[in-house]
């Protein structure tokens, strides 16, 4: 899946790499969460991009992307996690592999993010 | 038995190197006590409560939760092996061990703490038996659609419970529904006690399949159910909860058909090689030995991918979601082509009351029914296609939330 076109181009660095253990930056992670969410869902998907509200979700997709999240970073996804909010744009899951997997210095890989005060 | 496992002897054979204690070998030996009782259960509508204790006694509900909630935490494919010994000899037998499998693997994964001690180990035991009430007038293999609502009660520690569910498995005994439901238009999942009041059964009999699988209609008529039963937040009752349900019912129903298959075949042999016609044996004209042939490899085909499923999932919760599509699929499509040889085969023999066949061929055309229609598995699997070999489509129209 990485090769792919990702996303709108907000995530820079090309660290992509489908086959090894994160270090755990935020752009290594948001990386292959957008891979994962494109190939997915057959569109290019921004770090923003609400996939749930734009209907583009089929009904096993929240299962894989648990399932997509727990394996590829070593985390169990609990019920206490399960919060649709956490699952509904690759920023907000990269922030959630950081959270539960301890990761410092989560930086926005959002092209708003300068223009948000 | 997983990967690493290649080319030793599959689970669920006669001849599979199970301990005699193991839930596979009391599964297998289950399957030869019932054998001829299975018509019996068929005709009279029921399984004897007797028989879902027996059930229970083995160990084959929910063997594979984990042993600190009083499972066996057997692999996927010891789970297969038990649904295919007992599919091939009473689909409502397996039907019991798929719906309390579905029920029990739902809490496990998305139920809390609390939740799982409450209810994992009653549901390994048999102490209670679970129906899993999705289905209803409008809402069939597009759950979305479903109209029951889940309301605050007002007191900050209930909710109501109100609508009409259909085709419950074991609808007619159950002591506990897993309800899908609609809170403030979010899908929802709760547990209903069966004994609340508001709760009432309407048995269903005559039913093309199934027949003793004590399925019925559920009211719930502004049940008054705790906070507590509620499983998962509001929104994920669908995606998460009833997707979990059905994706292990689905890998528990394709082992059962695969029995069903493999019995059919041997069914449809046996009779073959022994039925006379004009001093000829059936088994001896051409036509019979190519419907025997095409069964046997579209049934062995179905056993393959019954086991690739098993292997996949053996890699943790929720894997294989796709390989059980394709398993369910291939292994429903098998037991409703062998059955229907099996009969054709077996001749008056097959349509007799009580013909193992002849009910294998009722109960498989549910089998490509329930757990997802072959069609809509169809749609799943060429999805997955799709994003395996498909360019991607062009960027959806924006719309961004804050992260």
């Amino acid at each position: 899946m990485s090769d792919r076109s990702v996303n709108d181009g907000s995530t820079d660095d090309g660290t992509v790499n489908g086959g090894t253990v994160s270090d755990g930056s935020s752009n290594e992670i948001i990386q292959e969460v957008t891979d994962f969410l494109t190939a997915a869902l057959r569109r290019p998907v921004g770090p923003d991009d609400d996939y749930f509200a734009l209907g583009l979700a089929d009904s096993l997709f929240a299962l894989e992307l648990v399932t997509f999240v727990e394996s590829r970073f070593s985390l169990t996804v609990e019920v206490e996690d399960l919060d649709l909010d956490s699952f509904r744009t690759a920023n907000r899951i990269t922030r959630f592999v950081q959270r539960k997997t301890g990761t410092p210095e989560f930086t926005e890989a959002s092209p708003e993010f300068t223009e948000t005060p | 038995m997983n990967g690493a496992a290649e080319g030793a002897e599959r689970p669920g054979r006669p001849d599979a190197p199970e301990g005699e204690s193991s839930p596979v070998a009391a599964a297998a030996r289950f399957a030869v006590d019932v054998r001829a009782r299975a018509a019996e259960w068929d005709r009279e509508g029921r399984l004897p409560t007797s028989v879902r204790k027996e059930v229970a006694a083995a160990g084959l509900l929910a063997p594979d939760l984990p042993v600190r909630y009083g499972g066996s935490e057997i692999t996927p494919s010891q789970l297969g092996a038990i649904c295919a010994h007992l599919g091939g000899v009473c689909s409502a037998l397996r039907g019991l061990v798929t719906v309390q499998g579905m029920v029990a693997a739902a809490l496990n994964r998305w139920g809390t703490r609390e939740q799982r001690a409450q209810w994992l180990h009653r549901l390994a035991g048999g102490e209670l038996i679970a129906g899993f009430a999705a289905t209803e007038e409008a809402a069939g293999s597009a759950l979305s659609a479903v109209r029951t609502r889940i309301e605050d009660a007002g007191d900050g520690e209930h909710v109501t419970v109100t609508g009409r569910k259909r085709w419950i498995t074991f609808g007619q005994v159950a002591q506990v529904f897993l309800v899908l439901g609609q809170d403030q238009g979010k899908p929802a999942a709760v547990l209903v006690e069966a004994d609340r009041e508001g709760v009432s059964t309407q048995p269903v009999s005559g039913q093309l399949g199934m027949r003793a699988a004590q399925i019925a209609h559920i009211g719930l008529d502004s049940v008054r159910v705790p906070r507590r039963n509620l499983v998962a937040p509001a929104g994920l009752g669908l995606s998460h909860v009833a997707a979990t349900a059905l994706d292990h019912g689905r890998f528990t129903v394709a082992w059962g058909c695969v029995g069903m298959a493999e019995a059919c075949v041997e069914d449809a042999t046996v009779h073959a090689a022994a039925r006379m016609q004009g001093e000829v044996a059936l088994a001896d004209h051409q036509s019979v030995r190519s419907l025997l042939a095409r069964a046997a490899v579209e049934t062995a085909g179905a056993r393959e991918l019954a086991c690739r499923a098993a292997e996949f999932r053996a890699g943790g919760a929720q894997r294989g979601v796709t390989e059980t599509i394709v398993a369910k699929y291939a292994a429903a499509a098998a037991a409703a082509s062998a059955s229907r040889d099996a009969v054709q085969i077996l001749g008056s023999a097959g349509c007799e009351p009580d013909s193992r066949a002849g009910r294998h061929f009722r109960d498989a055309k549910v089998m490509e029914i329930i757990e997802g229609a072959q069609q809509v598995a169809e749609q799943h699997i060429a999805e997955a296609l799709l994003r395996r070999y498909a360019a991607p489509r062009p960027a959806a129209r924006s719309e961004r939330v804050p992260s």
